[in-house]
């Protein structure tokens, strides 16, 4: 048999074909093909055919360019990047999702009622009444909506004092049995301060350093009291003055009579003990409290983040929409 | 200006340096784009895309042929067009179809008819190009329209030698295969088997 005929002898010929075509093979290779080719009318077609596109594909000319594609400077320049473009708001999805949880929290407390951040007059006054069963002093300065600025409830050493529990107006006074007596001070800081409730109704102002008792609806000593407070209930706080003790309802002030009270420092009780139902202190006229139930401006805060959430998700919107156009979608 | 001092000058951020590789080249590089998108507009986009690209890389050009570093970046920018734009490989045969991007011939004196014919084999080369895999059609379009030596290629693709050969013969059998079903579509001096 001739060298290169058969099945096998084809596939390896056909195989270089292509390189034959374009004269890289080497000698014997070449050798080989040529031979191949002048006993087998098979690859000779395949040959032809090949050589033939081969030379269609050269015939093929080289387009012109259509126009320069030269660099400009512009081209290079880092670009601005549009303030309408979707890659500088790329912080807006996290931060609408942080804005949503927010705000569900928020919503939350505001349901559930807890911790919300405020503390009520009652809330308020209780933890001032829970202080006081400690010997020390309290500095509830920082309570909003309650006591002076500085005001303290001192536990006196005197004995014989109880101290019982639970008001009409929700307040607690300290459980405990305290074997001494009640001082309740305010530092005369001004005429507007040292204002001391007791009971349902009652009691007392400061003016300077002396100030006023009152002991079953009586102004027990002084005359230049300056505020009476009647703190009614947690919705209302009322607000008199000197010339006003008068129009107090009788009853406000109850169990005051066992006690001695000291309000700057004065003594002004004309009873040798007392038993103190309730007392409380009452800020001074700026920092009472309408409580209208919300107590912090809460729902000022919802609404705030409810507006900006939903401006988010606007942003977000338009955000998701140019990149869909500039995307061509 | 030598080649090399055009790429010196360009590494150090001279683009008129720059410009004069673009001008000697822009040819080449958009030639490789239209026989590789079969589009001449986007292959006017892709030409653009890979000067630009290689403006901003060339700095990271370490030697050898710069002809071969910008058929590399232009084969990079295509396959980036093909992936970014699915519809690509359609959009390039509908409109071989219906705009007709095709080839025209070397012959400059041909009468009406032969520029008909012409056309029409252009029409159908263009097809068939664009029927093959993207790997053979880089090597076919490279080998056998640019008609670079094999060596160019290789380093254009960074295959091997043996890689581009039979990438280039498979391509080559491809094609003529798909011209042999069209037969009768082509005129008679373009027949494969007369």
């Amino acid at each position: 048999m001739l060298r290169g005929m058969g099945k096998a002898g084809c596939r390896k010929a056909q195989g270089m074909l292509s390189e034959y075509i374009d004269e890289t093979l080497n000698e014997n290779d070449r050798v080989f093909v040529e031979q191949h080719l002048n006993i087998c009318n098979v690859c000779s077609n395949e040959y032809e055919s090949l050589r033939a596109t081969v030379d269609i594909l050269h015939r093929i000319p080289v387009a012109k360019a259509p126009r320069s594609f030269a660099i400009r400077e512009k081209d290079v320049e880092p670009k601005r990047a549009s303030i309408f473009e979707p890659e500088r708001w790329g912080w807006l999805r996290p931060a609408t999702a942080v804005a949503a949880i927010a705000l569900v929290v928020v919503l939350s407390i505001d349901i559930v009622g807890i911790g919300s951040g405020v503390v009520s007059v009652d809330d308020a006054t209780e933890q001032l009444a829970m202080s006081t069963t400690q010997e020390e002093d309290v500095d509830v300065s920082g309570v909003r909506g309650m006591l002076l600025p500085e005001a303290t409830m001192i536990p006196s050493p005197l004995p014989g004092v109880v101290v019982e529990e639970e008001m009409n107006d929700g307040f607690k006074a300290p459980e405990a049995t305290f074997d001494g007596e009640w001082i309740f001070e305010a530092p005369p800081i001004s005429n507007d301060t040292g204002i001391i409730t007791a009971g349902g109704g009652m009691v007392g102002g400061a003016n300077d350093t002396s100030a006023q008792v009152f002991v079953d609806g009586n102004l027990t000593s002084g005359t230049n009291a300056t505020a009476i407070w009647d703190y009614d209930e947690k919705d209302q706080v009322e607000r008199g003055n000197a010339t006003e003790v008068d129009t107090l309802p009788e009853g406000n002030v109850t169990d005051i009579g066992n006690t001695t009270v000291m309000i700057a420092g004065s003594e002004k009780s004309a009873a040798d003990s007392v038993s103190i139902d309730d007392a409380s202190y009452i800020g001074e006229e700026t920092s009472l409290i309408s409580d209208d139930g919300g107590g912090w401006p809460l729902r000022q805060i919802e609404i705030a983040m409810g507006v900006v959430l939903f401006v988010l998700v606007g942003a977000l919107v338009f955000t998701r929409l140019r990149r869909r156009s500039l995307a061509g979608i | 200006m030598d080649e090399q001092a055009l790429i010196s000058r360009s590494q150090s951020g001279d683009i008129e340096a720059f410009n004069e590789l673009v001008e000697q080249y822009q040819r080449l590089v958009y030639n490789v784009a239209l026989r590789m998108v079969s589009n001449a507009d986007i292959a006017e986009d892709v030409t653009q895309d890979t000067f630009l690209a290689a403006y901003k890389a060339i700095s990271k050009f370490r030697g050898g042929s710069i002809k071969a570093w910008f058929i590399r970046i232009t084969t990079n920018c295509c396959h980036d067009r093909f992936r970014s734009d699915k519809r690509s490989r359609t959009i390039s045969l509908d409109a071989l179809l219906l705009e007709g991007n095709p080839p025209s011939f070397k012959d400059e004196s041909e009468s009406p008819e032969d520029y008909a014919a012409r056309q029409e084999v252009g029409r159908i080369l263009s097809e068939g190009l664009a029927s093959l895999p993207e790997d053979q059609r880089l090597v076919v379009v490279l080998c056998d329209i640019q008609e670079l030596k094999y060596e160019e290629v290789a380093e254009a693709t960074g295959c091997s030698l043996g890689t581009i050969k039979s990438r280039l013969s498979r391509g080559r059998m491809r094609l003529r295969d798909f011209l042999r079903e069209r037969r009768e579509l082509l005129p008679p001096e373009y027949r494969l088997d007369k």
